[in-house]
């Protein structure tokens, strides 16, 4: 039914089912009391995807989706999704010729990233609650569940922005819309 | 050529259209007129509602069978525990409704009203699993349907927990008494002075201020709201014990140091207080400024 949807549409599915997948089975999941947050895996693979264009909207979508459902500042995610979707892109465009392995791993360092990035727009807006929770523990996990968890984010994204498969740097002459 | 220096322009146009946007949504939260944007949290809210809870009852017995392997001997000493405080508490019930009819008879017999009429409560669940780490709130399993609203006191067993920030039909989100943001005003029993609680972060103890120099406060103390006019707090409700006090001549006051009585780690149950406080109604003044006669009145009581 979604073959000849746009990429707004199916965009919008993988970030509802991701939501689901969040708040449903994730947030009960905790490996070493650390709840893996799947929309900022998803802004790294769609920036990693489509580039940095198309990384800051899918990474800015993320965003917006998690502020639906955290009680953090609403924008809050929306500013630090949408430029950890811009520099996976920006990063990625440098590494055009990356194996899956090396897309994995440097997915992995974005992911830890945009958890720092977190904490340190956490550190600037005074939140405690963010500056005091231990961000190098949730950072590592973050980091080893985008390492294990690309392939299949990277397929997700793929399809979601219509994206051949194969090419997957200079996201302009590759993503249809986004 | 061009058309990449176009491509890099329009780039550069999203990103700033996106940031600028957050920015925008970030200065209304914090002015606090995200009105339409604590709605649209709110929908999300009860849409997701029933995913949490079949998230939670699918998860919730792998929780505890792990819960029970990895801390049989606490939980079998905490069990001991609890059968004791079971009984003090169930002669203290018996002690108590002695008390309250003998008040009851007394009012009656004077023909006074009873000042502090029990509170209406709400006794809901709590979502046991956050959705983020940097979750600084618990979410109820009811919400706006059952009476509850923001600014209502949030109660467990051993005492006060926190205070409702976001209620939508089925949901409501409480910010916990160690929350930075958490203030509340408070009385030291023994003494009967008046201060300021705030939170200091998870797992932290609260920090009372504005308790005065020349009052002496012994680590141990039981610390009550106050319930002042406009509080959210009604009187009576237990924070916690005090376990440091430090003169801070600064200030030319106390830095007294709260131990919170509830167990904020593992809520299970928690009752939400209907308690809307009596906000004193503006003073209106008549003015009636050519024959300086008439009197400065008020038309709205104060508490």
């Amino acid at each position: 039914m979604m073959a000849g949807a746009g990429p707004l549409a199916r965009s919008l599915l993988v970030l509802a089912v991701a939501v689901v997948v969040h708040v449903g089975l994730l947030a009960h999941i905790t490996p070493a009391g650390v709840i893996v947050d799947p929309l900022v895996l998803l802004a790294v693979a769609g920036g990693m995807m489509g580039g940095r264009s198309t990384g800051a909207s899918f990474g800015g979508g993320c965003g917006l989706a998690s502020d639906l459902i955290l009680h953090t500042p609403f924008g809050m995610s929306l500013l630090v999704l949408t430029l950890v979707g811009y520099l996976s892109g920006a990063i990625t465009e440098q590494i055009p010729s990356a194996g899956r392995l090396a897309r994995a791993a440097i997915a992995s360092l974005l992911a830890a990233g945009g958890i720092g990035l977190f904490a340190g727009a956490g550190w600037l807006m005074d939140l405690v609650y963010v500056t005091e929770a231990p961000i190098v523990r949730i950072a590592i996990v973050t980091g080893v569940a985008s390492l294990l968890t690309n392939p299949l984010l990277e397929r997700a994204t793929r399809w979601a922005l219509i994206i051949r498969p194969r090419v997957t740097a200079s996201p302009e002459s590759t993503a249809r819309g986004g | 050529m061009a058309r990449r220096a176009g491509i890099r322009r329009r780039t550069w146009l999203r990103l700033a259209l996106l940031v600028v946007t957050a920015i925008a949504l970030l200065t209304l939260d914090a002015r606090g007129s995200g009105g339409v944007l604590d709605t649209v949290r709110g929908a999300t809210l009860d849409l997701l509602g029933p995913v949490r809870t079949f998230g939670d009852w699918v998860a919730e017995p792998f929780r505890n069978a792990w819960r029970g392997i990895i801390s049989y001997d606490d939980l079998e000493a905490e069990n001991a525990e609890l059968r004791g405080e079971l009984a003090e508490a169930e002669a203290s019930v018996l002690r108590v409704g002695e008390l309250e009819r003998d008040r009851q008879e007394l009012l009656a017999l004077v023909g006074a009203r009873d000042a502090a009429p029990a509170i209406p409560r709400v006794t809901a669940r709590v979502i046991d699993a956050p959705v983020s780490n940097f979750e600084r709130t618990i979410e109820l399993a009811k919400g706006r349907r059952d009476g509850i609203r923001e600014g209502m006191p949030v109660e467990s067993g051993d005492g006060l927990v926190g205070r409702v920030v976001q209620a939508s039909t089925t949901r409501a989100r409480v910010e916990l008494l160690t929350d930075p943001n958490f203030d509340a005003g408070v009385r030291i029993v023994r003494s009967g002075d008046d201060g300021l609680a705030s939170g200091r972060g998870p797992g932290r103890d609260l920090e009372v201020s504005y308790i005065e120099l020349e009052t002496v406060v012994i680590p141990g103390e039981t610390v009550v709201t106050s319930g002042f006019a406009g509080s959210t707090f009604p009187a009576g409700l237990l924070v916690g014990t005090v376990t440091d006090v430090e003169p801070d001549a600064v200030r030319g006051a106390q830095r007294v140091t709260v131990h919170p009585a509830a167990d904020l780690e593992r809520l299970r149950w928690v009752q939400v207080l209907l308690y809307e406080p009596n906000v004193p109604e503006p003073v209106i003044v008549d003015r009636e400024p050519d024959d300086g006669t008439a009197d400065a009145g008020t038309a709205g009581g104060s508490s």
